[in-house]
């Protein structure tokens, strides 16, 4: 085995010499974006990002490289490196693994909750980790005093704001928690992969990239078996949930401010679209009920445009009977024809 | 490292000299319109009055736009059909706005589709369509069937939900607790960047990650940089989805799994999928990471009808549409399956 291990770490340490390449990156998207036409910039910018994280991924295994080591210790290199990323979840102040690993589904949970409606959340995003939130207690002390006065109504929606604040900060807080949990799951499972490959005896990594390949499939297949339990379903939904009711409180009181300005409010615009669409209903009922009605007349119109032919030649062939049978014989009426045949038909229909 | 710089340079550059991006390249005719929906009539190479077959109407999902189904020329499931001889129509629902916010299922389903149905069977003097149903538009169709059966000749449905509670369905795992009317009643209409963020967090760090890093290998050349961005265009192509209705979908399909367990009304109509004794083929995907194979074969012992038919694809939920394997397999054996019963 040791042949192995010392290829793979050769491999390794060769691979980590070619440092470093994010900042080159960071200049050449600088030139780029210059000149690039700007409605293809958000494209871009994902791409960019995305190759941000594939060597930032590079650089930190190159700060990590083993440099002393002998090609016999791997196992304890490849064990401090993942210690040492493991360590950097648990500290607060080390965003560095934080943003490598899970940059990209907070991201843009940041990202699609500022794009919803009725209260923008941007913010949020900046308090979401201060220490300032940590008291809870006193914080929700503070905000059970009831409001006094003439203004008793709008302190109380200010105070029920800022507790709907801070208790979609403590889900977002378990959320992230979640995360970094699952986090390590990944690098734990990564080690176990890389130290796998090496005791079967497959070719050692060679590039970056073959890394990143591994680090984003030990992370899916993590993430794929961590949502599918009740506690992930429990932690997104009470998120989901606390944000909503945060934004529902905003927009309400939004609602409230822009009533005071005399303009419509989104209660209003509510109240006339449900309005608009039922009503909307009713007429393409109608507009049903009058074709249904237009073909049935012109149904009827039909067969009594059709009855009046068959009278018109009854009556017509009687008249011609009559004369010739018997000049005298008093004529049957048009009505009478119709009753008989008529009569005539039922039977035979019987 | 430097061959994944070089590549990344060449690569952009060749994306900002793309230009516009094209969607939805079959020729076509609008031949009803209601609010914002357009029904459309594809044309065939030949003239579509000669043709004898019973039209096809595609129901698609009201989330993403229908243009998937058409979106280059060799890579259209349109074009496909329309070569197996099918006469098609698909409804484009259009990007709702806050008017359409009450919009329900029941809108939907015995509203607008029942209308395109009508316009179509009055227009060839028909009696009865074909309906197609892809996706969420195939949990619509077979709604619309089991209640409009005297209009729907065959039926086909195409990586159709219907059993939302297998084990292995992520969607349902992740609204299982979110408070469906706390966020409607917030939101109004269901932006279409939420159902983003949802769909990627599926799989969150291929979709949002790798795929851009692999992306730098392929957009060396410019057409599978144009195919790449085609692709792109639609998966962030999401319009809003109408309040009410979106309710209506998630607590009466993914919370109460109406079609499994019984009881779903649609309006004032009780849905019984087991009044629906015409053909159906039903068609998904066995790699569907979005429908579960499970969900969708759930329909085989739930239908009245004798003839039941699957079609399975051996890829996801997106390459069912659009890969070169599905062009050469789907349409020609939906179209064949049609015609046996034409």
């Amino acid at each position: 085995m040791s042949n192995w291990s010392d290829q793979w770490f050769e491999s390794w340490r060769d691979l980590l010499s070619h440092q470093p390449w994010q900042s080159t990156l960071e200049d050449w998207w600088r030139q780029f974006s210059r000149q690039g036409d700007s409605s293809s910039l958000p494209v871009f910018e994902k791409i960019a990002a995305q190759s941000h994280s594939f060597f930032q991924l590079g650089e930190e295994l190159a700060k990590l490289d083993p440099g002393n080591s002998t090609g016999t210790d791997w196992q304890a290199s490849l064990d401090r490196m993942f210690n040492e990323l493991n360590q950097a979840f648990d500290t607060p102040s080390t965003n560095q693994a934080r943003n490598l690993f899970w940059q990209m589904p907070l991201a843009n949970w940041q990202s699609m909750v500022s794009s919803m409606p009725g209260f923008s959340s941007d913010q949020l995003a900046a308090v979401g980790g201060q220490p300032a939130f940590d008291p809870r207690a006193k914080w929700e002390q503070l905000l059970s005093i009831p409001g006094l006065g003439y203004t008793r109504e709008s302190q109380a929606g200010m105070q029920k704001l800022n507790r709907l604040t801070l208790d979609y900060l403590k889900t977002q807080q378990s959320y992230n928690n979640f995360f970094v949990e699952m986090s390590k799951e990944s690098l734990d499972s990564m080690r176990e992969r890389l130290t796998a490959r090496v005791e079967d005896g497959a070719e050692p990594l060679k590039t970056v990239r073959e890394f990143y390949d591994l680090w984003v499939d030990c992370s899916e297949a993590v993430y794929q078996a961590r949502t599918m339990t009740d506690e992930y379903a429990r932690l997104h939904g009470d998120r989901v949930n606390a944000l909503m009711a945060l934004k529902q409180q905003a927009a309400m009181m939004m609602d409230d401010w822009v009533d005071m300005m005399n303009m419509p409010t989104r209660r209003e615009m509510d109240t006339i679209n449900l309005r608009s669409q039922a009503a909307r209903r009713t007429s393409k009922d109608l507009e049903q009920r009058v074709e249904m009605l237009k073909r049935r007349e012109a149904d009827l119109t039909r067969q009594v445009t059709e009855l009046c032919g068959r009278i018109e030649r009854l009556s017509r062939g009687r008249s011609q009977t009559a004369v010739k049978k018997a000049p005298g014989r008093k004529k049957t009426s048009p009505k009478k024809a119709i009753r008989k045949q008529g009569a005539g038909e039922t039977k035979k229909n019987r | 490292m430097a061959d994944f710089a070089r590549k990344l340079g060449a690569g952009l550059s060749r994306l900002s000299g793309l230009g516009d991006l094209e969607t939805g390249v079959t020729e076509r005719d609008a031949v009803y319109d209601e609010d914002k929906l357009v029904l459309y009539r594809y044309k065939a190479a030949d003239q579509l009055d000669k043709l004898p077959r019973v039209p096809l109407l595609i129901v698609y999902a009201l989330v993403n736009r229908p243009y998937m189904t058409d979106l280059q020329e060799n890579r259209s499931m349109i074009r496909g059909l329309l070569d197996a001889g099918m006469d098609v129509y698909l409804i484009d629902w259009g990007y709702p706005d806050r008017a359409d916010r009450f919009l329900t299922l029941d809108d939907y389903i015995n509203g607008y589709i029942d209308r395109c149905v009508d316009a179509i069977r009055k227009s060839l003097g028909r009696e009865k369509i074909n309906l197609l149903g892809i996706c969420q538009g195939g949990t619509f169709s077979l709604c619309y069937t089991a209640t409009h059966q005297e209009k729907i000749k065959n039926l086909v449905t195409m990586v159709t939900p219907v059993d939302f509670r297998t084990a292995d369905n992520i969607l349902t795992k992740s609204v299982e607790h979110v408070d469906i009317d706390l966020l409607v009643d917030t939101l109004g209409n269901v932006p279409g960047e939420l159902l983003n963020w949802t769909f990627l967090n599926l799989k969150p760090f291929q979709l949002m990650g790798q795929k851009y890093v692999d992306m730098v290998d392929i957009i060396k050349d410019e057409n599978s940089a144009r195919n790449f961005m085609q692709m792109e265009k639609w998966i962030f192509d999401s319009p809003d989805q109408a309040g009410e209705a979106f309710r209506q979908f998630v607590r009466e399909f993914f919370h109460k799994n109406g079609l499994i367990a019984g009881g779903l009304r649609i309006g004032d109509r009780s849905i019984e999928l087991g009044e629906i004794d015409i053909p159906v083929l039903n068609v998904y995907a066995t790699q569907d990471h979005l429908v579960p194979p499970d969900s969708s074969r759930a329909l085989k012992d739930l239908v009245g009808s004798a003839d039941y038919q699957e079609l399975t694809f051996d890829g996801g939920h997106i390459g069912i549409y659009v890969s070169g394997k599905s062009q050469k397999t789907i349409p020609p054996a939906i179209g064949g399956w049609l015609a046996e019963r034409d």
